[in-house]
């Protein structure tokens, strides 16, 4: 049990004593004072509210926790909502169940309520409200007032107000105080520091009492949620690293910059606020490898490499990045993620309906639709299955309840699923706003036919969505937004995807935006970019502003807001570490390796060896990335982490390392027969250089198969160990073969760096 | 003294003073016979236990049978045949070999296995999601919004590494269940589990490319290892980062598997007389169940078989009693009697569990739904008593009425039979000290 904190305060909460709050410690950074509305209603006492002081006491002392009375039967026979999130329910629960036996109105002090608490009666979870303690008197009152119920006309919370909402705190064991403030329907407003529940995102970094204050503990930086009465704020709290060196961005990358942007000064100002160093910038060849396994999914041919490198274009990096994003492997890679995230798997879609949801993916990103229009399209597909790509949407996801939950994760990145049987105990999610959301799905019907497998997609004017427990009926609203007026005619999904796409909703665009960046970085400015929640705030959330305007300002163009992502500093930053940045795995001061996925490390490995993969009944040399069906693949993909598209989850798609991947790339009989194959890359680079003198010959080969893995030419000692190695092999072809088998394997090919 | 001092289970002690761990642990089963102790003599047997402290190590390997859905304890081990009408199983509880302990009559083969295990009916929590129950279960922490925590075949790979060249954890037929939770979470990837990949029950079963392709020697491998590390050495390396360790790592423990005739046996399953494999079932369950036996035998330290689809919100009857429990029934007794026989038992901890329980309610599509409130797990071996009961659930099956268990305390039961101190702190990559568990305790009644 939670140390009980309002012991040691000997002023509370009730309105009428709010003043004495006034008298809160004075600590630093508090800014807070009484505003005159809380003075006013600390003058006139008004009735004890279940919803807003009992309440609130209940979850401070745990009674309605998980572990206790908020369990989902209860605790010896006595149920209360998670947090206090239902009051209606809670008060049925403490005033009518069991006959009403937890109050006793002639003797109020007498109720179970109190004595339980109290330990006066036996309590299996202990004494938790000392007898006499202003909330045992805020109890009391309310029970001898009668009991209010809560009621459709009582004040309600309506912001909750943290101070400070950011603060750096120069060096670990420093302690800042917290003041939380509620504002509530009636324009009045209390302190409620003592009250809120707080939690520390990572304790190592700030660690946060029950009292609200927090204390540096190490350099980082570390939200520090604060709850209360179903509302959520975070203080951000940063702890800088002691800085070796002065922070600045080097002049000669800054100089470098052809389109220097405001990505790389967004970046630069964090990292400057939490004393990380920036790494220097990547070669050429380094660059050249990055870009095009990210934007194309392919390897640079050892023709491209030595041209880009032999470019003296000051402009070069910026126009390759052009043409990359002009050639089709660009469509093909761009369509595989998003045909992950819309989960094109013909288990489900049946293969017709797969293959014409991949095709009008593949269409709309050959034309570079507008983000914004694209989304609406999906949202409002109907229609056969077979005919038209968007209706298959509803056919991933099957029911309201499901389209409601897939919507909020895919375009808002926000999992609601908790919502769905009780308001979400630690984030500003209700059950209203799940369902509110559901009812936009509710008006929708599929029927079978006329092909086997087909469905037909069609819009219904009935239809509704309904709270669980009360049966009621639940009208749209928008996700932590309005209840819109809508026209008995209308299709209420089109309302949603307007709302949605609509250029002021600032939080589209942040996660179709950070989507991207996580597509270019390996790891995004909100990370995972499906889980969006107070509780997980950006690493840079002015970048990630920034980047969210710019693309709503140039209409959702997606090739634009890459140009834009990939021509930055940022994204052309060495991996390489220096003492400065070891710790930094979230601020983008260096480049973080990635293992490449397995749809484009497959295929590296078919164009390395000349030797393509066949896929199901795919034509010959159609690639890993291209393949449109989750259900077509080989154990190459299954081990190396490609999601089978049947759950929600961004994560499905794994870049874990694992033995069976080392063992399938160390000793597969698919490797070694593509390196053994007389029409192999070994084979014909033999041939090919045959005619030539034996000892540029060798070099020549081994500089090719360089430039073929790891895009750049190897250094003279690299090459003597290939070289040495084959002159010793007994079969010449065999000592290449085990070189190339080498380079497949290493550490620098199975990266992107 | 209100109990039954004449009851066989009590006739070689009759003084109280005297009493033992053992005794104490058959209490728990006489409670559960509906004979009733008095307080005083509980809280007598209470002192004999105080001061008493774990074990040392009593397991060298555990096998961890996981149910992955969530099975239904009406339907395998806590049948509740009175149960209201709409909520009572469809099938009958049978007798067992241990008088007075029934079963759903749809294990008729671990009914003769009763005597050699533990059976849990009380397990509890308060995680109605799978992808959170399974967490919590697997890795005996609640869900934290900013922390994956490594599952107990991760932690045990780290604590007591492998023997030979099998690897430590391995799971049959793969990885891919309970919401990839068992996993190694915030260590690093090298603690992931070895995925068998494939169906043990089919016929070609072999584990991919531990053999050596055609056309390639142990020799020449050799001699591209030695390469391979020449490259990479010359190649400026990502500065000792996690991925880079745990790339390491597998390429050793790949090399060592292919190299090693003894991993190659372990996983040949084909070796197996035709009678035993038939004892096990003819199914991917059963065959993983023997496979684990082989693998323990060898070596390896966590084995988890996972046995899916036992979220059955519809036809849950059905399903029970097709491809669910008869598998498990087959499967888990054939392993408990050949570990036994083999002398194996002594020192393998199995462990039978799934997220959740189900509830006592049937559902308008004959399924049932999520229940957390109470579930049943099996345990034996490594010390654990045979022919015992821990808890006991209401009349309905829906809530423990004595002696709740955790999954923090079945994680720390765990780890304290292979001897790994489940309160020891790590760090995680953001320096954040965390306990191995989150909290738990000891269940004593396991020995």
């Amino acid at each position: 049990m939670k140390p009980f904190l309002g012991m040691r305060a000997a002023f509370v909460l009730l309105p009428v004593l709010a003043v004495c709050a006034g008298l809160g410690i004075a600590a630093p950074g508090r800014e807070q004072s009484l505003s005159p509305t809380t003075m006013a209603a600390a003058r006139k006492p008004t009735p004890v509210s279940l919803t807003n002081d009992v309440l609130p006491v209940l979850t401070k002392i745990g009674c309605n926790q998980a572990a206790c009375h908020g369990q989902q039967n209860g605790q010896g026979g006595f149920k209360l909502s998670l947090r206090g999130w239902d009051s209606a329910f809670d008060w049925e629960q403490i005033v009518k169940a069991d006959n009403g036996r937890r109050v006793f109105p002639k003797n109020p002090a007498r109720s179970l309520l109190l004595t339980k608490p109290t330990g006066q009666a036996a309590h299996g979870g202990g004494v938790v409200l000392p007898k006499g303690s202003p909330e045992y008197r805020l109890l009391l009152r309310w029970l001898r007032e009668g009991m209010t119920a809560p009621g459709d006309k009582d004040v309600y919370l309506t912001e909750l107000l943290v101070t400070p909402g950011e603060r750096v705190l120069p060096r670990p064991g420093i302690k800042q105080s917290l003041s939380v403030t509620a504002r509530y329907s009636d324009g009045t407003s209390r302190d409620v520091t003592k009250l809120a529940h707080y939690q520390s995102q990572n304790d190592a970094v700030a660690a946060v009492g029950a009292d609200g204050q927090i204390t540096a503990k190490n350099p980082g930086e570390s939200a520090v949620m604060v709850a209360y009465g179903g509302e959520v704020e975070t203080a951000n709290i940063l702890v800088p690293y002691p800085a070796r060196t002065p922070i600045k961005l080097p002049a000669a990358a800054a100089a470098a910059a052809v389109n220097a942007s405001y990505i790389d000064d967004l970046v630069y100002r964090k990292l400057a606020k939490l004393g990380i160093a920036l790494s220097g910038r990547t070669s050429d060849a380094e660059f050249l490898r990055r870009v095009y396994l990210d934007v194309i999914a392919t390897l640079p041919t050892p023709d491209e490499v030595r041209a880009f490198l032999r470019d003296t274009d000051p402009q070069k990096r910026a126009k390759l990045i052009d043409r990359l994003l002009d050639r089709p492997e660009y469509v093909d890679y761009r369509t595989l993620r998003l045909a992950d995230l819309l989960r094109v798997n013909g288990q489900h879609l049946s293969e017709e309906g797969a293959d014409t949801y991949y095709r009008w993916i593949r269409d709309r990103v050959r034309k570079n639709v507008p983000y914004d229009q694209f989304v609406r399209e999906v949202l409002t597909g109907r229609g056969s299955t077979y005919r038209s790509g968007p209706a298959n949407y509803f056919r991933v996801a099957g029911n309201p309840e499901e389209l409601a939950e897939t919507t909020a994760q895919s375009f808002l990145g926000t999992r609601i699923a908790c919502a769905k049987c009780h308001n979400h105990p630690f984030e500003r999610w209700k059950q209203s706003d799940y369902y509110g959301m559901a009812a936009f799905f509710a008006r929708f019907g599929k029927k079978g036919g006329p092909e086997f497998g087909e469905e037909q997609v069609f819009v219904r004017r009935d239809g509704e969505a309904r709270n669980p427990r009360t049966k009621q009926v639940i009208k749209p609203k928008f996700l932590g937004g309005a209840e819109p007026t809508i026209d008995p005619d209308a299709d209420r999904r089109a309302v949603l995807a307007d709302w949605l796409t609509a250029k002021n909703n600032l939080d589209f665009a942040r996660v179709a935006v950070n989507r991207l960046w996580t597509d270019y970085f390996g790891k995004g400015i909100v990370d995972q970019p499906d889980d969006f929640r107070v509780s997980n705030p950006p690493a840079n959330a002015p970048l990630l502003d920034a980047l969210a305007r710019d693309f709503i300002t140039h209409n959702f163009d997606v090739k634009y807001i890459t140009r834009v992502i990939l021509n930055s500093e940022t994204y052309q930053r060495s991996s390489e570490i220096l003492p400065g940045n070891v710790k930094d795995e979230r601020y983008f001061s260096r480049a973080y390796p990635r293992r490449l996925p397995a749809e484009p490390l497959m295929d590296a490995v078919a164009q390395v060896t000349e030797k393509p993969d066949r896929f199901g009944a795919y034509p010959p040399g159609w690639r890993a990335i291209q393949i449109r069906d989750s259900r077509i693949g080989a154990y190459f993909l299954e081990v190396f982490g490609r999601p089978k598209r049947e759950i929600l989850c961004a994560c499905e798609r794994s870049p874990q390392p694992n033995l069976s991947q080392s063992l399938h790339l160390i000793n597969s009989g698919n490797l070694n027969n593509k390196l053994a194959a007389d029409d192999g890359r070994v084979a014909r680079l033999l041939r090919r250089f045959e005619p030539w003198a034996p000892a540029a010959r060798d070099k020549r080969i081994v500089e090719e198969m360089y430039l073929l893995t790891l895009s750049r030419y190897p250094a003279k000692p690299e090459a003597q160990i290939l070289l040495t190695h084959i002159a010793r092999a007994k079969d010449r072809r065999k000592g290449f073969e085990d070189a190339l088998w080498a380079l497949l394997n290493s550490e620098e090919f199975l990266f992107n760096k | 003294m209100s109990h039954n001092t004449t009851s066989p289970l009590f006739d070689r002690h009759d003084h109280r003073s005297a009493m033992t761990r053992r005794d104490f642990v058959k209490v728990g089963t006489i409670g559960f016979l509906g004979l009733s102790l008095g307080m005083t003599d509980l809280l007598r047997m209470q002192a004999a236990f105080a001061g008493e402290g774990v074990k040392g190590a009593q397991a060298k390997s555990v096998i961890l049978l996981w149910m992955d859905g969530g099975p239904s304890q009406f339907d395998t081990f806590d049948p509740k045949p009175n149960a209201p009408s709409g909520m009572k199983s469809e099938f009958g509880a049978i007798k067992t070999n241990v008088p007075g302990l029934e079963i759903c009559e749809l294990l008729p083969e671990m009914a003769k296995v009763m005597d050699k295990v533990t059976l849990l009916r009380t397990m509890s929590h308060t995680e109605g999601a799978h992808e959170r129950a399974c967490h919590t279960l697997l890795t005996g922490w609640n869900p934290n919004p900013s922390l994956v925590y490594p599952c107990m075949g991760s932690v045990v790979s780290k604590e007591l590494g492998g023997v030979g060249a099998m690897p430590p954890y391995i799971a049959i037929p793969g990885s891919g269940f309970a919401f990839g939770y068992a996993q190694a979470g915030y260590l690093e990837a090298a603690f992931n589990p070895f995925s068998v990949g494939g169906d043990p029950n089919n016929d070609k079963f072999s584990v991919r490319d531990v053999a050596l392709p055609g056309g390639l020697t142990m020799e020449r491998l050799d001699e591209r290892r030695t390469l391979l590390q020449a490259v990479d050495t010359a190649f400026k390396r990502f500065d000792n980062t996690a991925e880079a360790r745990s790339r390491d790592e597998f390429y050793q423990r790949a090399y060592d598997m292919i190299s090693s005739p003894e991993a190659k046996k372990a996983f040949n399953i084909q070796e197996e007389k035709k009678e035993v494999r038939e004892r096990y079932g003819r199914h991917t369950f059963g065959q993983g169940c023997l496979l684990a036996r082989r693998l323990v035998e060898a070596g390896v330290r966590f084995v988890t078989v996972s046995h899916g689809g036992w979220d059955t919100h519809s036809d849950n009857a059905k399903a029970s009693k097709g491809r669910l429990v008869p598998p498990l029934d087959q499967g888990m007794s054939a392993l408990i009697e050949d570990l036994h026989q083999r002398g194996l038992l002594k020192d393998t901890l199995v462990v039978c569990m799934g997220e959740f329980g189900r509830t006592p309610q049937i559902n308008p599509l004959a399924g049932r739904d999520h229940w957390p409130n109470t579930g049943c797990a099996v345990f034996a071996g490594a010390g654990v008593p045979g022919g015992q009961v821990i808890g006991q659930t209401d009349e309905k099956g829906a809530d423990p009425k004595d002696r709740k268990v955790s999954p923090q305390d079945i994680a720390t039961t765990l780890y304290a039979k292979l001897g790994v101190h489940s309160d020891k702190f790590y760090t995680t990559p953001q320096d954040r000290p965390v306990k191995i568990v989150d909290g738990g305790t000891y269940i004593k009644e396991l020995g």
